[in-house]
């Protein structure tokens, strides 16, 4: 009861307007204040405040986010896109799907989503419209594609899931590979099928002599070798992901010196960008757990868990009900607020059935991937509103319709075969 | 992920007062050195644990601190800018003279939740001091850390009362 009156209290500042982190720590504090006591409150509240922010680590978070920034600023996107475009671009739809390629190659550096999607909007989307690519499909297919940036290590949402359930960050980035890689093949068939059923939607590109495409790819060996060390070095048990997260950035921030490509103005941009990107994570990330901690005491968990036994759903059911529940919340919440509302609540709940914690964190993020692309609110497409403002948006919803058949039907292959996900962090350290 | 890409609004905003300017400043500016630190520190502590085989040592406990003081640092500027995360609702749904209350009253909710957090930290930060808190391998004082993290609460506060003062001087003005 009374999480329920917190939950409404809850939905009725976000829907003011205040900030998730203020709206999720004030209703946490006050319920925690209600049901345990203003004093002990206000000390789980500092206590976790401090603990988050001096945090070893949640580190990984700033310094994925710098790699990220730098690596865009270095100018690698845009070569990332040419890589791509060397090597698909001359098949039917091959511009989009080398957006798709690019986009999982700039997620392998970046950690969200939003940030892919914005960068490879305004690199993309032009030469599409020069080739004569359909406004929907152009537009889909960069919408579609940003949505990697989560599930592709590093990833931001990964970490927060890590923190708030204690998983291991560097597994959860580990099981991300496999589905991400499941996610590019499926978007480009997603691609395919458009271009089968309308031609003009995705001319074929100029066919590149050998010579020029391998240049194009040489070009690239940077975005790939960052990757192979960070998460090649975090798979062997070489890093921390903290560490691996400092090399990442350190790597990044020598290749733009290399490349001559950033000026001391432009480094400190970059900084202070990160910095407040990061600050803005943390405080999100602190009210969360405040919030969880008064969930804990009001008792969801048990409550929800007793409500799933008294329906009697055997647990495959239980995951279908989630992830059913997860695509209708998505088409109105934002991914990041969808994880702190539900994880406190659902995690209890999935691991209590059995399953394991680092695949349901991956199963989540690929639900939740899906939320930015649906409509009436996807964050990418607005993304992709801001870069190019003169595409209705009813165009880019079209656009992405087969990208979503294309997650759902990813989402149903790793719910059946769960070794797709878990495979590879098992042989880890081994 | 909802982080927004970052406009860099220099130039659009014109209005923001010299001293409140400086202040934002100097915190990100720490926060931007504090970041760098970390990420050069990182590099040496694992170059020198492979190919020098004498790692720093202190790694694991100054990347906390300067993880915590970074990140306090920062708060100010993004409370400045109004730039914590919204979950995206119905944010358009308020126009004129509502949307300057509601601006008014989310700053004011904003100011309370950081000058409550300012005061529990300090509670929290005279406790490290009395007690003499201090990390293992270079005995850093964490009190420090902790009342730094007051400063920055307080500033944010600050920070939000200044945007809703902003606010009603706008709303006031339509």
């Amino acid at each position: 009861m009374n999480a329920a009156i917190g939950f409404i209290a809850l939905f009725a500042l976000l829907l003011f307007g205040m900030p998730l982190a203020f709206a999720l720590g004030i209703v946490g504090f006050v319920g925690f204040a209600l049901m345990v006591g203003p004093l002990p409150a206000g000390a789980m509240s500092a206590q976790i405040a401090w603990d988050t922010l001096a945090s070893y680590s949640l580190s990984v978070l700033p310094l994925f986010v710098l790699m990220g920034n730098l690596v865009n600023h270095a100018g690698l996107s845009k070569q990332l896109y040419a890589a791509s475009n060397a090597m698909v671009g001359h098949f039917k739809g091959g511009l989009a799907m080398a957006t798709i390629v690019a986009c999982g190659g700039f997620a392998s550096v970046s950690g969200s989503s939003l940030a892919t999607a914005a960068t490879m909007s305004s690199i993309a989307m032009p030469s599409m419209r020069k080739y004569g690519y359909s406004p929907a499909l152009s537009s889909g297919s960069v919408a579609a594609g940003g949505t990697l940036g989560i599930l592709i290590p590093p990833s931001v949402i990964m970490v927060i899931y890590g923190s708030m359930t204690e998983t291991s960050i560097g597994a959860l980035f580990v099981a991300g590979i496999v589905p991400g890689l499941i996610g590019i093949l499926f978007y480009a068939a997603a691609v395919r099928f458009t271009v089968w059923r309308d031609p003009d939607a995705g001319p074929a590109g100029p066919k590149l002599p050998i010579r020029e495409r391998l240049l194009a790819i040489r070009e690239v060996w940077a975005v790939l070798g960052l990757f192979i060390l960070i998460i090649g070095g975090i798979y062997l048990g070489v890093f921390t992901p903290t560490e691996a997260a400092g090399m990442g950035a350190s790597g990044a921030f020598i290749i733009a010196l290399v490349k001559r490509t950033l000026t001391p103005a432009a480094f400190a941009r970059v900084l202070l960008e990160t910095v407040r990107t990061s600050a803005m994570l943390m405080c999100v990330l602190v009210g969360a757990l405040i919030f969880s901690n008064f969930v804990n005491v009001a008792g969801v968990p048990s409550q929800v868990v007793a409500l799933i036994n008294w329906f009697g759903l055997p647990p495959i059911g239980v995951i279908l009900l989630l992830i059913l529940f997860y695509l209708i919340l998505g088409c109105v919440f934002d991914s990041l607020a969808m994880i702190l509302l539900t994880v406190p609540i659902f995690f209890p709940l999935v691991t209590g059935l059995g399953f394991d914690p680092i695949w349901f964190g991956i199963l989540i993020v690929v639900a939740v991937e899906i939320s930015l692309i649906t409509p009436p609110i996807g964050m990418n497409i607005f993304i992709i509103r801001t870069v190019m403002t003169d595409l209705p948006v009813t165009t880019i919803y079209r656009g992405v319709v087969p990208f979503i058949v294309a997650d759902i039907v990813r989402l149903a292959l790793i719910v059946a075969v769960p070794a797709l996900i878990l495979f590879l962090p098992e042989q880890m350290g081994k | 992920m909802t982080e927004t890409p970052d406009m860099e609004g220099g130039a659009s905003r014109p209005s923001l007062p010299a001293p409140v300017r400086w202040i934002e400043a100097a915190f990100a500016a720490a926060a931007a050195l504090l970041l760098f630190a970390m990420m050069a520190m990182t590099f040496v502590d694992v170059l020198g644990r492979y190919i020098f085989n004498h790692p720093l040592g202190f790694a694991f406990e100054m990347t906390q601190i300067a993880m915590g003081a970074m990140v306090l640092c920062a708060i100010p500027s993004v409370t400045l800018r109004g730039q914590h995360v919204t979950a995206g609702l119905f944010e358009e749904a308020f126009k004129g003279g509502w949307k300057s209350m509601r601006d008014i009253v989310v700053a004011l909710g904003i100011c309370i939740c950081c000058a409550f957090m300012a005061w529990r930290l300090s509670l929290l930060a005279a406790r490290f001091v009395s007690f003499g808190d201090r990390t293992s391998v270079v005995h850093f004082p964490i009190g420090i850390v902790a009342w730094l993290g007051v400063v920055c609460f307080v500033v944010s506060a600050l920070a939000a009362f200044f945007v809703a003062v902003r606010a009603l001087a706008k709303g006031g003005s339509q």
